[in-house]
């Protein structure tokens, strides 16, 4: 999907959650925001939808736990038991701490994956077009000129009356 | 912003100091990664490679003549060891502790130490995990602890203490590494995007995983944070639980104890505090970064100190109760010797340093004194090494048959890869500083407005007489 | 365990095996018909057993057994019957050797002196051997030993030394001077005989050497009953013995045949209400004087006041005794009125079953012994005067008299064989000077010693695993000492030497046998030619034959005779065993040497042979440095042990190195506080401090031999230095703890349970694992356990135990996987109670080693046993660690096993271990392997007492006993199931297979608490 993009930079948190919360209300296309710290409200301004990673998580941990009690009593007791201190093959109780911990190690590799593959997370060549300052101290709120609708001088007052320092047009 | 808003209301004082803006945090914690070192830093690192390098001397004699070469004997099979392991991975728990538990209770203040103390855990988890495979008579084959389909096909125990630090640690290890990790990218992206030579915009390019700050990423990963926040929680107290259990589910009188997960996490927070202390009243002085890790921060981990330092000692004293109260002629002993036998005066080290210094800081004089906080975070070290030490050689001199009572006394190799293990810390600590922001700077960025006398607007202004010619640039 | 016995031909190669020899029918067991699963079973047996003895000492040479000799079966060992040579009591062993060489020695269990003892009982068959007998192949594989003949420090051919020597006594002869000849004490008859050929061929006269022996028993025996030999002390019969100082348990002569038989009379029988009582007065504490049910501090110089005062109590009972009374040395012993009184009517009540000893040196004070003997009725029941020991032992002032000869240039030549008198005795000095003046001086040895140093012609004799000899260590038992293997070096028989010096150029065997068949073989019966009884005698080794007197074989006047060497007892004295006790010759010795005591010396100096070491002759034998002082518990070094009162009025502690002087001797030593030493006796071990013992043993410990002549005043003070000491346990109170358990016999025969009250059941969710078959388990009676020490030597030669040194001892890193572990208990720290107690791998149930373990190198097998897999281990110690026994042992480093000829005294069952690997007890797994293979090959089933782990083996005193718990029949669960039996730290849970049993005392119904 090509749509010409507005970056507009502001210099604040705020005045990137009041120009992103108008620009929904008028029906203008949020392609996204840039910003050197997460900013609380955003994802409710730009109407972004709950993560499912906590269901990827709790998935990872399933298998973990799973895994980790199929393992420890395969070999215990079915591959090759051997007495051991007298207590039985299966000695659940001391299984326990590695089932935990296998459970974290993959509920935690899972969700930190998941998060790297969702969000295109990966070792890169080449730095990716970020707005300038975004990771600094610049908060970019970009809209797409996508259909009809989109009225290009509403949007940039809108822009210039929530305090925009620049705004800038480019492409996805 | 209701959350910024019941802060004001409280009127608590600000986390960062010195009216910093955004801009200023970016500035002041990026310039020791920007510049070059600076002369105390090249003291510093001299010093903790050469203690690396006597220690990895001893490890070499220790690995190519024996563990003959170290004090043990017959009766004590562990001292120094198992002592700084268990000492490293308590140093180690503090910094999770701070990231996760802090993060899950919304304590703020946590953003701007939070950075330094997960590359502590880690830093000291690395340290902390040299130990239980240099103790091994044959370290070579430490990897047989690892359960694999082999030739000659064994398995491993899994009802032994010592496979379940094995994936304790290495979990542990694997679990505070991607939690640092995913918490620096943000930062390297900053580092990037301010990078000058192409060598460090490659590099911090590829570490930084073309982050670009989009919004759809944030809301996945302050999910993200959270998930690995609310596991790296349980995480910090099985470990240091599994930890215990290597003597808790021993039958040793002094070891075999109830008591030992809820006391050896404890012990673990408050040594762990007490290095987060001691690292970061220097790195602040050092890199000059006071205004982020204010004495508002220093203090509350003083009061952390405070706090688990008392419930340490209701640990020792529990224990010596229950000592009594058993009636079990063994326990009474070991607890007897430990206080009165002939390495009591180990005994009395701990309890000075870990029970009675931190009681001075009840006084705000000496919480908000750097000094004094600084001579009190090293004396907790010191005590809670001395802890460990107590409970493993005390314990295992005098044990159940009087005919095999013997004593104990380090040899150069077993210092030497005690200091080592500083050594390694602190090089790894060093070299840190140098390559990653110290300060979590979209953490501490996220809270700047919270700040109740902080005046947005000013600021914005500001900023748009300033902005448009560089916008056009 | 099939134990059979063979012999060598003159070559010393395994000859043909006898028509119905057992290991003819073993080797069809295993070579004839077997089906498919058990050939495959061998096999793989085989071929692990090949893999674990490769596994850590790779194969640089293997050279194949061309023509295989018969006898020798790839890993099977080959056994011989032999007689011990460490000491002249001449021990019945059996020699285990494999692929040719012996690597074990074990007592004989039928010979009469260190055998099964008649009364002993049920159980397995096992025969005694002390620490000293099990030590024996490490001294053979000393690569420090003396090889060929030497002349002026050069190597030369034998026959350029036998003309050397020839020549020099030839000389020596012609121009008027003596020709001398000293050996250590004998008791092989065929090698006295030899002796009298040498000697009256080259004018020679034989003077025994034994600085430390029984001499003096035999001297006051040869005035009081005409007899010069040592009776065997019958400790079995006896309900009571007195002794005075004497060792006899630890390390007075025959030691193990001793315990042996204490054990047996010792042993507590509820339903006779019978149990022996040891009386024990002595001066420092002494391995019999730990166990004594009673004992009191007595000074050695006041042990004649002691019996005279005894005699005066019992002069009544018999008109002889009345007869010396006058003659008694005068004054009161300290020991008090009331316990003499007490002591004489034990003695009288046990009246025919009493035995009175003595370790004095002097011969008055044995005639006293002798005197009381004889009034108690002991000659011929407690104490036999048939049957008596038959060694040729030192007389009284020989060696004097030789000093004295040298000194004055009357000696030509002196040859000197197996005595070391440079070194030993009081008057070592003046020996050593006297010595640089006799023009030749020949040395037979088969080690180095200052003595050989000393020599300029040295003889190498072979040890006595590798050379022929005969003993008769009693009359009526002779026996044979056969080569187990071809001699290591180019060694010479020391009889053959004497014989070629003479002017016989007769083999030595040749000699032996012509001797047997002259003067054992007209006596036997059963066997029709001398071939067939000398084969089945090399199979018993030993015959039961009573030899009065040996003659020369070819038929001259018999110049030994039964009761020593010379003079000849009037024949037919030895006969009957009704020796006439003569008081009046007693009388007339005493009066002779009557003395009367001065004031006492505050010290008083107790040189004494210690437990390990006995007089130093195995001083480069590092299994016997390595073996704690069974009191003390202090190796690779001697020490001064004083009393708790006297270390507090001289201010010294254990480790500080104090200054011993006597007259002009002095030496240092690190000081021993002994509780239980009397407070003015210094006590100090003999034989240590050697100079040229080989690398082993030079200058370990200090030589206190300087110090013993002379009645200068003993001073003792501290340099202000300090050692470590190698000392393996070093903490000896039982702080209360419920470890050993004790009962006295009286309460024992009101309650079965006396001291052991039952432990408390634990409760537990889990039902446990089954063990079907097999259960092996332990019991040890601490009753009967002595601290001997012997289990320590013989489970470090049977399991390649290595030797870790004085240094590795001191940071308490010994390895044995068997201990001793010694506690003191009681409130007086004069008057102690002593206890050993044998702590090994309890191989417990619920083992807590194994749960710790993360890579399972240590688990339990299906017959109960926990193993240790050493190439499993990585060595985290923590098995160690969480072991309540601490049985564990770590190799710490890689022990030097680099010289090629001690390697040959590895055991090749066991693998040895590498650095950084866990090892223990495994209850001598490679034995029950054996034992099971033995009894399939044979097609039975495995009997109780077939297997026995080294330590139950050695056991002179049968402490330690092993088998199959589930077997109900079995002695072991019997003995575990008994109501003595306890587990050691039974509140654990852990569920031990070795059980204890209460140590049992009879200290008698009025008896003071000791």
């Amino acid at each position: 999907m090509s749509a010409r993009l507005l970056y507009a930079s502001f210099g604040d948190e705020t005045a990137l959650l009041a120009a992103t919360a108008e620009a929904r209300r008028l029906g203008v296309a949020i392609h996204d925001a840039y910003t050197p710290h997460p900013v609380h409200g955003l994802d409710e301004a730009m109407g972004l939808r709950r993560s499912r990673l906590p269901w990827i998580c709790f998935t990872g941990g399933a298998v973990g736990l799973g895994l980790a009690s199929l393992m420890q009593w395969w070999m215990s007791a079915v591959d090759w038991p051997l007495v051991i201190g007298g207590k039985p093959f299966g000695s659940w109780p001391a299984f326990a701490p590695v089932m935990f911990e296998t459970m974290v190690l993959l509920a935690g590799l899972s969700t930190a994956f998941a998060l790297f593959l969702r969000s295109r997370l990966r070792p890169r060549i080449s730095a990716p077009a970020v707005p300038p300052r975004a990771t600094q101290d610049r908060y970019v709120l970009a809209l797409a000129e996508r259909d009809g609708s989109f009225d290009r001088r509403e949007v940039m007052s809108l822009l210039h009356r929530h305090g925009a320092l620049s705004i800038q047009e480019g492409d996805t | 912003m209701t959350v910024h808003a019941a802060e004001a209301v409280l009127d608590e004082p600000p986390i960062v100091t010195d009216g910093k803006t955004v801009t200023d945090v970016t500035e002041d914690v990026c310039r020791p990664v920007e510049r070059g070192p600076t002369i105390w830093w090249f003291l510093a690192f001299g010093v903790a490679l050469a203690a690396l390098i006597f220690g990895a001397v001893a490890v070499y004699h220790t690995v190519t003549v024996g563990i003959g070469t170290w004090g043990l004997n017959r009766t004590i099979g562990w001292a120094f060891d198992i002592t700084n392991f268990v000492f490293w991975v308590g140093i180690g728990h503090a910094g999770t502790l701070i990231s996760a538990i802090l993060l899950l209770f919304r304590q703020k203040w946590r953003m701007s130490i939070a950075r330094a103390a997960e590359a502590m855990t880690i830093f000291a988890v690395c340290c902390a995990g040299l130990f239980p495979i240099l103790h091994m008579g044959r370290p070579w084959l430490g990897f047989w602890n690892i359960p694999y389909p082999n030739s000659r096909a064994l398995w491993v125990n899994f009802r032994s203490p010592l496979l379940w630090d094995v994936f304790a640690i290495s979990t542990y290890l694997i679990i505070s590494a991607v939690f640092w990790y995913v918490g620096l990218v943000p930062d390297l992206a900053t580092v990037r995007d301010r990078a000058k030579g192409k060598v460090r915009k490659f590099v911090y390019g590829l570490l930084s995983l073309g982050w670009d700050g989009s919004a759809r990423t944030w809301a996945r990963y302050e999910v993200a944070c959270l998930l690995l926040a609310g596991l790296a929680a349980p995480l910090v107290v099985s470990v240091h639980s599994v930890v215990s259990f290597d003597f808790a589910t021993s039958l040793l009188p002094g070891w075999h104890a109830t008591i030992f997960p809820p006391y050896f996490v404890t012990g673990a927070i408050f040594s762990g505090f007490a290095m987060v202390l001691t690292l970061l009243i220097i790195t602040r002085k050092v890199l000059g970064i006071q205004a982020y890790i204010t004495i508002k921060h220093l203090e509350n981990m003083c009061k952390v100190i405070l706090v688990t330092g008392m419930l340490v000692g209701l640990a020792y004293g529990t224990e010596m109760f229950i000592a009594f109260y058993s009636g079990n002629e063994h326990e009474r002993f070991v607890f007897m010797n430990r206080a009165t036998g002939p390495m009591a005066w180990s005994y009395w080290i701990m309890v000075g340093c870990n029970v009675l210094s931190p009681q001075i800081l009840w006084f705000k004089r000496a919480r908000t004194s750097v000094p004094i906080m600084f001579v009190v975070s090293i004396l907790v070290n010191v005590g809670m090494w001395f802890e460990r030490f107590v409970i493993i050689v005390t314990t295992l001199h005098r044990d159940f048959l009087p005919a095999n009572w013997s004593s104990y006394s380090p040899t150069w190799t077993e210092v030497g890869m005690f200091v080592g293990s500083f050594g390694l810390f602190f090089t790894l600590f060093l070299l840190f500083v140098r390559v990653a922001p110290v300060v979590a700077m979209a953490e501490v960025k996220s809270i700047l407005h919270a700040r109740p006398h902080h005046d947005a607007a000013t600021e914005t202004k500001e900023a748009r007489h300033v902005e448009p010619k560089e916008v056009h640039a | 365990m099939t134990t059979f016995w063979t012999k060598l031909d003159d070559e010393g190669k395994p000859a043909a095996p006898a028509e119905s020899s057992p290991e003819r029918e073993e080797s069809e067991g295993l070579l004839g018909p077997v089906g498919r699963r058990d050939f495959l079973k061998t096999v793989g047996f085989g071929a692990a057993a090949v893999a674990a003895s490769s596994c850590e000492t790779p194969v640089r040479f293997a050279l194949p057994l061309v023509a295989a000799d018969e006898q020798v079966v790839a890993g099977r060992a080959t056994w011989f019957a032999s007689s011990c040579g460490g000491c002249p009591a001449a021990c019945g062993v059996l020699l285990k050797t494999r692929d040719g060489r012996p690597i074990k020695v074990e007592g004989n269990p039928d010979h009469p002196v260190n055998g099964h003892v008649r009364t002993e009982g049920q159980g397995a068959r096992v025969g005694a051997l002390c620490a000293v007998g099990q030590a024996a192949p490490l001294s053979l594989y000393d690569s420090n030993r003396p090889d060929g003949a030497t002349l002026e420090g050069r190597s030369v051919q034998w026959s350029e030394l036998d003309r050397h020597v020839a020549e020099a006594l030839a000389a020596a002869r012609s121009s008027g001077k003596d020709v001398v000849l000293v050996t250590g004490p004998l008791s092989s008859p065929s090698t006295l005989l030899a002796i009298t050929r040498f000697t009256a061929a080259t004018g020679a006269r034989h003077v025994v050497f034994d600085p430390i022996g029984p001499a003096a028993i035999a001297e006051a025996n040869r005035i009081a009953l005409g007899k010069r030999a040592l009776p065997v002390e019958r400790l079995e019969r006896a309900e009571l013995v007195l002794s005075l100082g004497a060792d006899l348990l630890g390390s007075a002569h025959s030691p193990a045949e001793h315990t042996r038989r204490w054990a047996v009379g010792h042993r507590p029988d509820r339903r006779a209400r019978l149990m022996g009582r040891w009386v024990q007065l002595e001066g420092r504490m002494s391995l019999t004087g730990a166990h004594a049910d009673e004992r009191h501090r007595v000074r050695p110089s006041d042990y004649p006041l002691v019996l005279a005062a005894l005699v005066r109590r019992l002069a009544d009972e018999n008109p002889g005794l009345r007869s010396i009374v006058a003659r008694l040395p005068s004054g009161e012993p300290e020991l008090p009125a009331a316990a003499l009184d007490r002591i004489a009517r034990m003695l009288l009540d046990a009246r025919g079953r009493a035995l009175v000893a003595c370790d004095s040196p002097e011969v008055e004070t044995q005639l006293l012994v002798s005197a009381l003997n004889e009034t108690l009725g002991a000659h011929g029941t407690t104490l036999d005067v048939a049957d008596v020991r038959r060694w040729a032992l030192p007389e009284a002032g020989a060696i004097g008299s030789l000093i004295d000869a040298m000194a004055s240039g009357r000696v030509g030549a002196i040859v000197i064989w197996d005595a070391n008198p440079v070194f030993a005795g009081p008057d070592a000095a003046r020996f050593r000077q006297a010595l640089e003046r006799v023009p030749t001086r020949i040395a037979i040895s088969d080690r180095k010693s200052e003595t050989v140093a000393a020599c300029q012609v040295v003889a190498a004799a072979p040890h006595f695993l590798e050379g022929w000899s005969d003993a008769e260590a009693r009359r009526g038992t002779v026996a044979i000492t056969q080569p187990a293997m071809r001699p290591l070096g180019r060694t010479r028989a020391a009889q053959e030497s004497l014989l070629r010096w003479a002017g016989d150029e007769v083999g030595w065997l040749d000699w032996l046998r012509r001797s047997w068949a002259h003067n054992v073989f007209p006596r036997q019966r059963g066997a029709s030619s001398f071939t067939a009884f000398w084969d089945s005698t090399l199979e018993r080794g030993f015959a039961e034959v009573a030899v009065d007197s040996w003659t020369l074989p070819d038929g001259s006047e018999p110049r030994y005779g039964a009761g020593g060497v010379s003079p000849a007892p009037a024949p037919g004295a030895l006969d009957g065993g009704t020796a006439v006790f003569d008081w009046a010759a007693v009388a007339t010795a005493l009066s002779t040497s009557r003395r009367s005591p001065g004031a006492r010396p505050t010290l008083e100096l107790v040189a004494h042979a210690s437990v390990a070491l006995r007089e130093g002759r195995d001083a480069n034998n590092p299994w016997l440095h390595e073996l704690p002082d069974p009191i003390s518990k202090v190796c690779w070094t001697n020490h001064a042990s004083i009393s708790p009162s006297t270390a507090r009025r001289l201010g010294l502690h254990d480790g500080d190195v104090a200054r011993l002087e006597v007259g002009r001797g002095t030496v240092e030593l690190p000081v021993i506080v002994q509780p239980g030493q009397h407070d003015a006796v210094v006590s100090v071990a003999v034989g240590y401090g050697r100079r040229t013992a080989g690398p082993v043993g030079d200058g370990v410990g200090g030589n206190v031999w300087p110090l013993v002549a002379g009645d200068a005043p003993v001073r003792l003070r501290g340099t202000g230095s300090q050692v470590v000491l190698p000392r393996p346990q070093t903490e000896s109170g039982l702080h209360e703890r419920d470890l050993v358990r004790t009962a006295t016999f009286d309460a024992l025969i009101d309650d079965p349970r006396a001291g052991n009250p039952r432990s408390r059941h634990h409760l537990s969710i889990w039902p446990g694992h089954r063990y079907e078959g097999h259960r092996w388990a332990m019991a040890i009676d601490l009753g009967a356990c002595t601290g001997c020490s012997a289990c320590v030597v013989a489970c470090q030669v049977e399991n390649n135990v290595p030797v870790v040194g004085p240094e590795e001892m001191a940071r308490n890193r010994e390895m044995s996987w068997i201990r001793v572990d010694r506690y003191y208990g009681g409130e007086n720290p004069d008057e102690p109670e002593v206890v050993h107690q044998p702590m090994m791998c309890q191989h417990c149930e619920n083992a807590p080693c194994e749960t710790v373990c993360p890579v399972i190198a240590t688990a339990h097998s299906s017959e109960g046993l926990n193993q240790q897999v050493y190439n499993r281990c990585v060595g985290t110690r923590y098995c160690a660690n969480n072991c309540p026994y601490k049985a564990r042992r770590f190799n710490w480093f890689d022990y030097p096993h680099e010289d090629a000829t001690a390697r040959l005294a590895l055991n090749p069952d066991v693998v040895v271990r590498s650095r950084g690997v866990m090892e223990k007890c495994s209850f001598c797994v490679q034995r029950i392997q054996d034992a099971k293979w033995s009894a399939r090959r044979d097609g039975r089933a495995l009997a109780d007492g077939d297997i026995q782990p080294a330590c139950a083996q050695s056991c002179p005193a049968r402490a330690i006993v092993f088998g199959d718990v589930h077997d109900p029949n079995s002695e072991v669960a019997r003995l575990v199931h008994g109501q003595r039996a306890y587990r050691v730290l039974a509140e654990l849970n852990v569920i031990p297979s070795v059980s204890y049993l209460t140590r049992i005392r009879n200290p008698g119904p009025d008896g003071e608490a000791t």
